[in-house]
């Protein structure tokens, strides 16, 4: 039973800290009028990884809007691949060690870092340069490797998954924090904040098989990040998800930060190139209420921090 | 008591390098560096022996080494080295702890059977075949043992710890994935292990002086060691404790001779002598040549003569196991393999079947699972052998463990650079089996796991990309066979090489960079 309180204690905290700040997608009277600390999302370009963040969450109103005393928080990065912070192939260990200080900073009692890894997870975890960076900044860093850890979860919108295994972190905490790295993506185009879920579910398979994006999108009804950081500092433009050679790469000095993950990827989209309606996990999201594709409707901080 | 301390000095090496050995085949951590195992392993006999037939180097001539022991004091590979034997060797003393007795008795060797062994695995492997070494060789058999029945074992028990612990919120330990092969491959090492029990509980080392074919051999040399043990007929009373504590069954009161060939050098007898009549003596040259030569053991010997002859022919790999087919047929629905892919650095089918002595040792190293001892793979005389089994899992492409521990030669260490453009078979697309093209839904799996894009995907309708291959990139490691979805056949698999090849380079386009100064949206 204390699983399911968690759930319902992590749920009804997002809930108030997300109407507290307004928002929450839909209900933002003043969300459109720019004000700060009532963006709907946050893009920064310039500077390094962790003072873009910096920028971003002082812009949206610190982390203590997301981040409530003695919570626990899951920060989710993309450590998938056993690839070095050069290659991107995984998101940038020191965003995700300042994004670790943030939260601690506002009070977290506990904050656990994992991602279920597509290679062998202890290299992945080390040679991604994550493991170091989480462990430095305070965090558990947590296997997922074993299914045993992973609870069933009913999709209760979803279109073609109904019934999805998730690992018990995300389940027992009361704050998510998805930090995905954008990249190209052979089959759903780009991977961002809405793929980047895949990482924190056991059966991936069924997902490929049974159309990928309107999976991803279902899963995004169910599991909703309370932030999401989009790590577009180095960013793989070819032959992703995984690269392969550092060639792929281009640093393009992004950071996109938002509580709406349709809006984070749309943004990100466009960041390579893309056209965020003509990939399929984005347009559903959108259609589905998830979230918004339209980044005109948005109120968007755009912060361009100069090299010192 | 001059010598009674051998016993001891033993006991402690035995355990030291029983214990380090069990590790290493129960560890999924990698916590030993290969160079450390390569050392220790480097005086297992068989291993050693191929190794430095592959290799055609001194470095790996541990073999040697234990000939030259065994040359001067007899057996102690037997006593204080093979693990097999020094199993053998715990069982007896849990059953002594036990039952409170456990003496034995003098016996008759079994010459027929074990000269038997011996030749029939030599024959077999000039023949080109490594089944009986596979079958009989301790240490594989250890190895078989331990990595097929402990080690899931072991896992389980770490995964409890794990479990235990998480609910105490540490996350120290982690859990581990046991990857089990086809379960009829667990029939064998089963089997014995049953042989092991039995024989030790009931005869003591008998196993070592009947069915092992590295005690018979060590066995023939023992007989002219220099130093061997032997009972002082000025000092004997027959009071037969030497004969009570003989677990190989080797000393006759009646004669009051020890049978060198079959002492297993455990030094019990020494220990135990109330008169100190049981020692090592060094042989004088008078009473060595006044030793009557059976016309059967002159045989052997030439026979081991004939063998190491035997062994510099050049073309024995060659004559190996020729019996598999190169050609490939491309096919629709089901995936046709016409050759399983053997491990990176074991230059193909030929020379991995006749060097790979079934041991395990790269099964229980190999971090992701993907090699699992095969069944009918290799076909029978490569019973256990290992494969690469890319529906368990894949080859991480940056890994080289298998080959940096690989005790035979059977696999080579590579460089990751190396390794990393070895061709160990090449990929093949089914399209009419691919979820693009049957459903007209995005899925690009196969491309996301390939380290090589190799298979990389291209525009197709609706927005949709489909899989593409360029075989000649590709490395073989079967990641997109592993991560392909359909069922029950995929529609991207990996066939293997007869012979690894070297595969092409991936085009890399140079970078633009162009700076960025804009916000697009």
């Amino acid at each position: 039973m204390r699983r399911r309180e968690f759930i319902r204690k992590g749920l009804g905290a997002g809930i108030m800290a997300g109407s507290a700040i307004k928002l929450l997608p839909g209900t933002g009277l003043s969300a459109r009028t720019g004000t700060p600390e009532n963006y709907d999302m946050v893009a920064v370009l310039g500077g390094n990884p962790g003072e873009m963040f910096d920028r971003a969450i002082l812009s949206l109103g610190g982390m203590k809007n997301f981040v409530r005393p003695n919570q626990v928080v899951v920060v989710k990065p993309n450590i998938g691949w056993d690839s070095t912070p050069e290659r991107a192939a995984c998101t940038n260990p020191e965003l995700v060690g300042r994004i670790i200080e943030h939260c601690f900073d506002a009070g977290a009692r506990e904050v656990y870092v994992f991602d279920n890894s597509i290679n062998e997870w202890s290299r992945c975890y080390q040679n991604s340069g994550i493991e170091k960076a989480a462990r430095n900044a305070g965090a558990k860093v947590v296997a997922g490797n074993s299914e045993s850890n992973y609870q069933a979860v009913e999709i209760k919108s979803g279109r073609q998954l109904k019934r999805v295994k998730v690992h018990e972190l995300i389940l027992g905490s009361d704050v998510l924090i998805n930090v995905p790295v954008l990249k190209t993506h052979g089959g759903a185009i780009i991977t961002a904040s809405m793929k980047n879920l895949m990482g924190i579910v056991w059966d991936r398979r069924y997902w490929h098989e049974n159309d990928l994006h309107q999976c991803i999108a279902d899963m995004c009804t169910e599991i909703k990040p309370d932030l999401n950081v989009v790590d577009a500092y180095r960013v793989i433009v070819r032959n992703g998800p995984r690269g392969v050679s550092v060639e792929d790469v281009s640093t393009m000095k992004y950071q996109i930060v938002s509580k709406d993950i349709v809006a984070c990827d749309a943004a990100a989209a466009k960041l390579i190139n893309k056209d965020p309606e003509r990939i399929g996990h984005i347009r559903l999201g959108n259609e589905m209420g998830v979230g918004r594709s339209d980044l005109n409707s948005l109120s968007i901080n755009r912060i361009k921090i100069s090299p010192a | 008591m001059r010598q009674s301390s051998l016993k001891w000095f033993r006991v402690v090496t035995s355990l030291v390098i029983f214990l380090f050995i069990l590790f290493i085949f129960l560890d999924f951590s990698e916590l030993v560096p290969p160079w450390i195992t390569r050392g220790i392993l480097l005086f297992q006999f068989i291993p050693s022996l191929l190794s430095f037939i592959t290799l055609v180097n001194i470095t790996t001539a541990g073999f040697i080494i234990l000939l030259v022991l065994t040359a001067l004091v007899g057996r102690v590979y037997c006593s204080a080295i093979c693990p097999l034997g020094v199993l053998q060797d715990i069982i007896l003393w849990i059953k002594r702890k036990v039952i409170k007795k456990g003496k034995y008795r003098y016996m008759k060797p079994l010459d027929y059977l074990r000269y038997g062994f011996l030749t029939l695995a030599i024959l077999a492997f000039i023949s080109g075949s490594m089944l009986l070494f596979s079958l009989l060789d301790p240490f594989s058999n250890f190895g078989k043992i331990s990595s097929g029945l402990l080690r899931p074992v072991y896992i389980g028990l770490n995964n409890l710890l794990a479990g235990l612990m998480e609910k105490m919120d540490v996350w120290f330990i982690h859990p581990a994935t046991w990857y089990p092969a086809h379960w009829q491959v667990y029939l064998y090492p089963s089997f014995v292990m049953l042989i092991i029990l039995w024989l030790s509980i009931s005869y003591g080392r008998l196993y070592c002086n009947t069915i092992c074919p590295v005690g018979t051999l060590l066995g023939l040399l023992s007989r002219l060691s220099l130093f061997r043990i032997r009972i002082d007929k000025n000092l004997c009373t027959r009071c037969g404790d030497c004969v009570l504590s003989c677990k190989a069954g080797c000393i006759s009161v009646k004669k009051q001779h020890v049978d060198f060939s079959r002492c297993v050098a455990c030094f019990n007898c020494i220990r135990d002598c109330p008169e100190d009549a049981v020692g090592y003596v060094r042989l004088q040259f008078a009473t060595r040549s006044g030793q009557p030569y059976s016309e059967q053991r002159r045989q052997f010997l030439w026979l081991i003569g004939a063998v190491l002859a035997g062994m510099s022919v050049p073309d024995r790999l060659a004559r190996a196991q020729d019996a598999v087919a190169t050609d490939k047929q491309p096919t629709r629905i089901k995936e046709r393999k016409t050759c399983p892919v053997t491990p990176p650095g074991s230059l193909g089918y030929q020379h991995f079947t006749a060097t790979c002595t079934a041991c395990q040792l790269c099964v229980s190293a190999c971090p992701t699972g993907v090699l699992q001892p095969s069944l009918f793979e290799f076909g029978l005389p490569g019973i256990m052998q290992p494969y690469m089994d890319y529906h368990t899992n894949y080859c991480h492409n940056e890994c080289t463990v298998c080959g940096n521990i690989c005790p035979t030669g059977a696999i080579l260490s590579l460089s990751p650079e190396k390794k990393k453009s070895t061709q160990l078979g090449q990929v093949h697309l089914i399209l009419e089996n691919c979820v693009v093209y049957t459903d007209h839904t995005a899925c690009g799996s196969c491309s996301e796991h390939c380290p090589t894009q190799a298979v990389r995907m291209v525009p197709y309708i609706n927005d949709l990309t489909i899989p593409e291959i360029r075989p000649e990139i590709c490395v073989g490691c079967g990641a997109c066979e592993y991560a392909c979805p359909t069922e029950p056949y995929r529609a991207i698999y990996v066939d293997g090489h007869y012979e690894h090849r070297i595969a092409a380079k991936p085009e890399t386009e140079k970078r633009e960079e162009k700076k960025m100064e804009e916000f697009p949206f």
